[in-house]
């Protein structure tokens, strides 16, 4: 759910130029995080900032739906939602009627194709009853009233899937780019696959993942770290560090021709074009966000001036140089929406045209410093808050296995030029490595 | 014997493990949320009349604002349907009287400026952020998109194109074809409050339209302006009223909110849709925010299923015990004086349990109606109310666009410990009494979007 946001962020963080070196020393970030490992493996960062008396707290998990296998899909997210159905020592409706009364502010979780977390923003005060009941939650979950949640999720598939052309589109999409790899199927599960669920599965797949050294917890705001530090290792010292499991993945066989699904649906049009990529630490990743911004982010970026404001074609245009996640190989994708009396094919045509001057054409300097200008606002932007500073911290050290992946990435993207542009657009960007997903009536 | 003794052993080693564990929540719980009051932000008032609150935050070096306009999308001719968006999407776009729109929007993505333009039915809205060294080129930007547009016709016809697909895509999801739905059987489909926009009526808008409409609202001496940010105030005040000496006070027409002339009155409206799912809307007119029940009503609507707790009665008959939704809430909003808002309960549920959802439902504010609330169910929403409003000063920004708001509302400039106070001093009595006189079980307005069973 909260996966792009990172994703986005990701892309944005990947653009940054010597100028946005300043800013990120300026905002203090790297010397004001203090990690705190537990003896049984648990990742924490902490960091203290001035302002209002409240923290923003987010704990990781890395077990997100491509830890499931065909046919039996659907458990990190149903997992997610009996965290909050009572522990052996609360009851099921004082989970959250805890966090509720006690002043959480978007108070959620989220399970993604790479992780699941759970996070809230509360009033400083009640740090020492935020890391207890995320301790019970992890530690000691219990499946009751398991039947009656299951058909909660069945509701919530059967809205955000069977019902949504968008969520539609995005499942077919992957089910059609994907041939081997656990992106291939939607994060929510397969309907049958969750139908189909036991408190037995569950039970068997939390343990195997939820082990300390599988999570990371970050904490921002107005907090005492050592305190902290103290509360973390009473609540969740105790957690036996177990065995995390190896990781073993299908390898996606690489695509040899054009593949092209057509979604049914009583909706408007939608096409998406996708292009396997390798993910991060590939260099070939990070020349795929500037490649995004320059061709969608901005506000006269190529695709929009030509498709929106000068041919007319598209409502609008969108690119994600990291879907549907970032633990595997992954995807570039780009999404329009075109306009009435325009079809699918002529709107392909145009940007299959301009991915082609990508590959002969050099982008400008001025477009290069455009992304990098625009890059170090997102950036002091995401970093505002101690909510974004919270969540960006655990998403880069939970899939990119360290949180200073940032600051050590501007080297790499420093060094991307033109050319690199051009040999990755030549690599990717070619029709046997596209699908297309089109929304038909 | 042995077993028994067993048995009775474990019971009272787990008692008191499960004592304590149950203790520990309410122990946790005591600590208080630490009260945290910003001194109040003194408005300063331009020689062009803009009101303006700034808070400065050298914290981080970026600088973002909020302008509100007094005016809004209810002051359209509902015939020239979406007009108001319209008008703010082509002030964005639109280029200015000095640049075209593609240099304007070069000019935003050169210097990495984000600007939107936005409508809500009582106000018009302009946002910016940046890096507080583009402090100069934004606000020179911002103020120049919002006093000079050209209103360009050719982009004109790009935003009416997107605002027409918008419609339409709008209607493609079962939530948002009920919601529309909903306001128009609520304030009647020729109110302006619960029209529904037409594509017809968007072709129609004409660049002379937005110019004319624009012309009735647009004046510094009706706007108010919030920005937080790395700046000195002082040196601020002297670049805004630069600005202020460029784009003067216009004499405008006095303005007359559109009142609400529906009642309410029982009616079901079922929408056939090819959905697996149903999206159900049930009803009736809100309030006023002069409303001195207005705080019962927060803490009855939280009990009923404002609240993100499991445990308000809609999300535990409709989720927790009956598993028939993911999504299940209600909303008591408050409107302007001649104008309420609206009480809803939203769910979504397969087909074949929608009318048991419904049943559900309606049960439960029946209940309410009936019965009332019990304290404990009081304590909770209301303390849970109390510890969050720590968040309404979480940052700078926050602090002055909030103030901002409240001045718009005509709110006093404390109004958050006006707030505070009065939820404090509700009590059940009042909210009872609330829930007699502003539930009407009986005048329902049902809106259904699915496939019958």
């Amino acid at each position: 759910m909260q996966k792009r946001t990172y994703l986005i962020c990701l892309v944005l963080l990947t653009l940054l130029a010597p100028r946005f070196a300043v800013h990120a020393s300026s905002l203090g970030i790297e010397k004001n995080v203090v990690e705190y490992k537990l003896p049984n493996g648990m990742q924490w960062l902490l960091m203290r900032r001035a302002g209002a008396p409240v923290f923003a707290g987010v704990v990781q998990i890395r077990v997100g739906s491509i830890e499931e296998e065909a046919g039996r899909t659907g458990l990190a997210h149903m997992f997610e939602h009996m965290a909050f159905k009572g522990t052996d020592n609360i009851k099921p409706e004082e989970i959250w009627d805890a966090f509720v009364t006690n002043g959480a502010s978007n108070l959620n979780a989220y399970t993604s194709k790479d992780t699941t977390a759970y996070h809230a923003k509360m009033p400083a005060s009640k740090l020492p009853l935020w890391i207890y009941l995320n301790s019970e939650m992890i530690k000691h979950p219990t499946m009751m009233d398991f039947e009656k949640e299951r058909d909660v999720v069945l509701e919530e598939l059967v809205g955000k899937i069977e019902n949504n052309p968008i969520r539609k589109m995005d499942a077919d999409l992957l089910r059609t780019a994907f041939k081997e790899s656990p992106y291939k199927w939607p994060t929510i599960g397969m309907k049958l696959d969750v139908a189909n669920l036991k408190a037995k599965d569950l039970e068997t797949f939390r343990k195997k993942y939820y082990v300390p050294e599988r999570m990371t917890g970050a904490i921002v705001g107005d907090i005492d770290i050592e305190r902290t530090k103290g509360l973390i290792f009473e609540y969740f010292g105790d957690m036996p560090r177990g065995k995390n499991p190896p990781e073993k993945f299908s390898a996606e066989p690489v695509q040899t021709e054009e593949r092209k699904v057509r979604v049914h649906f009583d909706a408007s049009p939608r096409l998406m074009l996708a292009f396997h990529k390798p993910t991060l630490p590939s260099p070939d990743d990070d020349v795929f966000d500037v490649i995004s911004y320059i061709l969608c982010y901005g506000e006269n970026s190529r695709l929009n001036k030509e498709l929106v404001y000068e041919k007319k074609m598209v409502q609008g245009v969108a690119c994600d140089s990291s879907y549907p996640g970032a633990r595997l190989d992954d995807l570039f994708v780009i999404t329009t929406e075109p306009a009435k009396g325009f079809s699918y094919d002529e709107v392909t045509n145009v940007i299959v045209a301009e991915l082609e001057r990508l590959k002969t054409e050099p982008v400008t300097e001025s477009e290069l410093s455009k992304a990098r200008n625009n890059a170090a606002k997102d950036f002091v932007f995401q970093m505002k808050g101690n909510e974004g500073i919270a969540q960006t911290l655990a998403f880069f050290q939970m899939v990119a296995g360290d949180w200073r992946y940032v600051t050590r990435h501007l080297d790499v993207i420093n060094k991307v030029t033109a050319e690199d542009i051009i040999k990755t657009a030549k690599k990717y960007l070619n029709k046997e490595n596209m699908t297309i997903a089109e929304l038909v009536k | 014997m042995n077993l028994m003794r067993r048995i009775l052993i474990s019971i009272f080693l787990l008692l008191p493990l499960s004592l304590h564990a149950g203790n520990r929540i309410a122990e946790l719980s005591k600590a208080p949320a630490r009260s945290f009051t910003p001194s109040a932000i003194k408005p300063v008032t331009l020689s062009n009349g803009m009101k303006c609150y700034l808070l400065e935050d050298k914290v981080i070096p970026t600088i973002q604002g909020l302008l509100i306009v007094k005016g809004g999308g209810v002051y359209a001719d509902i015939k020239r349907s979406a007009l108001a968006s319209v008008m703010m999407q082509l002030i964005k776009e639109g280029g200015t009287i000095d640049k075209s729109p593609e240099k304007v929007r070069e000019f935003l993505d050169e210097h990495a400026i984000d600007i939107t333009f936005s409508a809500t039915q009582e106000s018009f809205e302009g946002a910016f952020a940046g890096l507080s060294k583009e402090t100069d080129n934004i606000l020179g930007i911002f103020f120049e998109m919002l006093f000079d547009p050209a209103f360009d016709n050719d982009i004109l016809t790009v935003v009416k194109k997107r605002v027409v697909d918008g419609l339409k895509r709008e209607m493609e999801v079962s939530g948002p074809i009920a919601h529309r739905n909903f306001r128009e059987l609520v304030y009647g489909a020729e109110s302006p409050w619960g029209v529904i926009p037409k594509p017809s009526g968007v072709k129609k808008v004409s660049k002379n339209d937005v110019g004319s409409f624009y012309n009735e609202f647009f004046s510094p001496d009706r706007m108010i302006l919030a920005v937080a940010g790395d700046f000195n105030k002082a040196e601020l005040i002297k670049k805004l009223e630069a600005f202020a000496n460029k784009y003067p006070k216009r004499e405008l027409p006095a303005l007359s909110m559109p009142k609400v002339t529906a009642t309410d009155s029982p009616k079901e409206k079922f929408i056939s849709k090819k959905f697996t799912q149903s999206a159900i809307d049930i009803g009736h007119l809100g309030s006023t925010r002069d409303n001195t029940d207005k705080y019962a009503l927060v803490l009855m609507n939280d009990i009923l299923g404002g609240s993100s707790s499991f445990s308000n009665r809609l999300m535990d008959a409709v989720r927790v015990k009956g598993g028939l939704a993911y999504e299940v809430w209600s909303a008591y909003t408050f409107g302007p004086d001649g104008a309420p808002g609206i009480f809803q309960m939203h769910a979504k549920t397969r087909n074949q349990t929608t009318e048991k959802a419904i049943e559900t439902i309606i049960s439960e504010l029946q209940k309410l109606h009936e019965n009332g609330a019990i304290k404990e169910e009081l304590k909770r929403v209301k303390t849970g109310i109390l510890n969050n409003l720590v968040f309404e000063y979480e940052t700078p920004f926050n602090i002055a666009s909030s103030t901002a708001r409240f001045a718009y509302f005509g709110y006093p400039e404390n109004y958050i410990e006006i707030y505070k106070k009065a939820i404090e001093r509700t009590t059940l009595d009042d909210v009872n009494k609330v829930a007699k006189k502003y539930l009407h079980p009986d005048k329902l307005k049902v809106v259904i979007v699915g496939q019958k069973k």
